[in-house]
């Protein structure tokens, strides 16, 4: 499954990178360089073999960590990409702890006080945060709270407390769709015979919920999770242009300003093993939660 | 004796429509949510008489101006909702805005359906080794970083309304594919389906006459909640700036364009997210009230 995908996605990117209009030699070297070293730089580049042998050339790299150097920064892609990236990651997974713990929370609660006052405001307001556009509530967020309250920084990222309130907000849209799952799956299973039989037996409503109820809805919510591993790492693209955070994101939007192809190229393929992996983590806690599921 | 012979009042057909349609109407966030699903439409539509001013009308004079301000450039002689960096009318710029948004969501939704069910049912229908076959492309498709191939496209092809329609379209297919195949594998294994190839009828005519009639109810609510994911997606574009090119208003770019003026003029931001948000939010409760009003036994 993960191979095709990435055959898949070195061939797409390979043939975008190469209908682009323009010259990556001359877009690098500038337009006023002489014939003679274009000719070179393009030589030196591998830029003159015909194009199938530049793709087996740079699948046969990336296989060994190379993706090239950028064109603009002149540096190995990898690196630029292994110095980004664990500030993605940290945004992304600090969004998710918060997603999960404000998701699951509020799921539980309005499942078990279902039709309530409070379920039907969380509905509207988890629908709400579904409908919102991530980069926008980052800007509003940032305008209010970074602002006018001055509680968080505006932007950039240089202690941990830079890293909150982006968190938060990428978090917050995330928690609304784990907490209608929630809702959903919890509803489900509190009317199934075993949750009668915990609390026939006198068991506290605590321990029915989430001892009983919690962990046989957990299946559906873990999909759900990885379904949104795509969405959190796109997420984390926006929210870093917003706040001006050096992560991966802000790298590839700024590789695709200054049209540096091996750059797009790399953050592109690197993307994409990412939320790979990301997939088959989520696959393998399946197991773990439900002990009937075995892995191939 | 003649009370007997009156015709006996047999209840008149109720259809699945009608039947969806009775139990809809008592769902109270999904009629609120058709309304302004039919009111964004009627907005977009009706564009040119509704706005009070053309969207690309400056008038550098009133630049940021307040909403409520006067206005040289509006018809009504105020800035309802205020001005923008050229001083251009924000309120036409959003139903303008609204004109954009929908075109695209609905041709997209046209081809990637058209696209996705001929795919799909021809995947489900015949199995196999082109099940197979589909099945692996599919997956490969649903696995793509998608935005990065709209980067990717924009900078291939320039951005336009007709670019936008292909970066969309071009993956999007693939979901209806995938679900459209999985309702007909299901359906044909059914006895009517059985009962129609008994009496001869050819491949083609028992898909489209006998089981996609069948996966109509699915397929509408999976259409009303997609619209708004690509209503969100040009906004998310062109907010890195690779939506539809100013001064041609979208509620993507006018966000994307206020984020630089923020401070000065925080309601310019605010509006084209408003007029998001409300849209999409629209779009997802009619959708959800269409889903279980078709499918009572999904009642959550």
């Amino acid at each position: 499954m993960m191979i095709p995908v990435l055959i898949g996605v070195t061939l797409v990117t390979f043939i975008l990178m190469n209908v682009v209009p323009g010259d990556p030699v001359i877009e690098m070297l500038g337009k006023r360089t002489d014939p003679e070293t274009i000719a070179m730089v393009r030589k030196e580049l591998g830029l003159d073999a015909p194009l199938h042998i530049q793709y087996l050339r740079f699948v046969a790299g990336a296989l060994r960590g190379d993706l090239g150097m950028s064109y603009k920064l002149r540096q190995p892609v990898t690196a630029l990409i292994m110095r980004t990236f664990p500030t993605t990651a940290k945004l992304a997974l600090s969004a998710a702890a918060v997603a999960i713990a404000i998701g699951l929370t509020v799921g539980i609660i309005s499942a078990v006080k279902q039709y309530s006052f409070l379920d039907h405001a969380t509905m509207v307001a988890t629908l709400t945060a579904i409908s919102a556009p991530v980069f926008w509530v980052a800007m509003i967020a940032q305008l209010v709270f970074g602002y006018y309250l001055r509680w968080f920084p505006i932007s950039g990222y240089y202690s941990p407390w830079h890293m909150v309130l982006p968190a938060i907000v990428l978090g917050t849209r995330f928690s609304a769709s784990i907490a209608r799952l929630t809702r959903t799956t919890m509803l489900d299973v509190i009317r199934q015979d075993y949750v009668r039989t915990a609390r026939a037996k006198g068991l506290a409503e605590k321990i029915v919920i989430y001892s009983h109820a919690l962990r046989n809805a957990m299946i559906p919510i873990v999909t759900i999770i990885g379904m949104q591993i795509s969405g959190l790492l796109t997420g984390s693209f926006f929210t870093e242009t917003v706040f001006a955070i050096p992560g991966l994101g802000s790298l590839a939007v700024k590789a695709m300003q200054q049209r540096d192809f091996p750059l797009m190229q790399g953050t592109v393929l690197f993307g994409a093993v990412v939320l790979c992996v990301g997939i088959l983590i989520v696959d393998i806690s399946y197991a773990y939660l439900d002990p009937r599921i075995r892995l191939e | 004796m003649r009370l007997l012979t009156r015709e006996s009042k047999i209840p008149a057909g109720r259809t699945l429509w009608a039947d969806s349609w009775r139990r809809l109407k008592r769902n109270k966030p999904a009629v609120v949510g058709l309304v302004f699903v039919l009111l964004v439409l009627f907005v977009g539509i009706f564009a040119d008489f509704l706005a009070p001013a053309s969207p690309t009308d400056q008038d550098l004079r009133a630049r940021f101006a307040r909403p409520g301000s006067p206005s040289k450039i509006t018809r009504n002689g105020t800035y309802i909702l205020g001005a923008d960096q050229f001083g251009r009318d924000i309120l036409s710029r959003i139903i303008y805005g609204a004109r954009v948004s929908l075109t695209l969501a609905i041709v997209v939704e046209v081809i990637t359906r058209i696209i996705g069910i001929t795919v799909g049912s021809v995947a489900g229908y015949y199995g196999g080794w082109i099940d197979m076959a589909i099945s692996r492309v599919l997956e490969v498709l649903m696995a793509f970083p998608d935005l990065l191939f709209y980067i990717g496209i924009r900078f291939a092809l320039g951005s336009s309304l007709p670019v936008l329609i292909l970066a969309f379209s071009a993956f999007g297919w693939a979901g209806t594919s995938r679900f459209v195949r999985g309702l007909v594998m299901q359906l044909k294994e059914s006895e009517y389906v059985e009962a129609a190839r008994a009496q001869g009828f050819s491949d083609a005519r028992i898909i489209v006459r006998h089981i996609l009639p069948n996966c109509l109810g699915p397929l509408i609510v999976s259409i009303t909640l997609s619209i708004p994911g690509t209503i969100m997606g040009e906004a998310g574009l062109a907010f890195l700036g690779l939506g539809i090119q100013p001064p041609a208003p979208s509620w993507g770019n006018m966000i994307y364009d206020s984020r630089a003026y923020l401070r000065v003029a925080p309601f310019f931001g605010i509006w084209p997210g408003v007029a998001l948000i409300v849209t999409v939010l629209a779009f997802n409760l009619f959708g959800d009230g269409l889903r279980d009003a078709l499918d009572p036994r999904l009642k959550r």
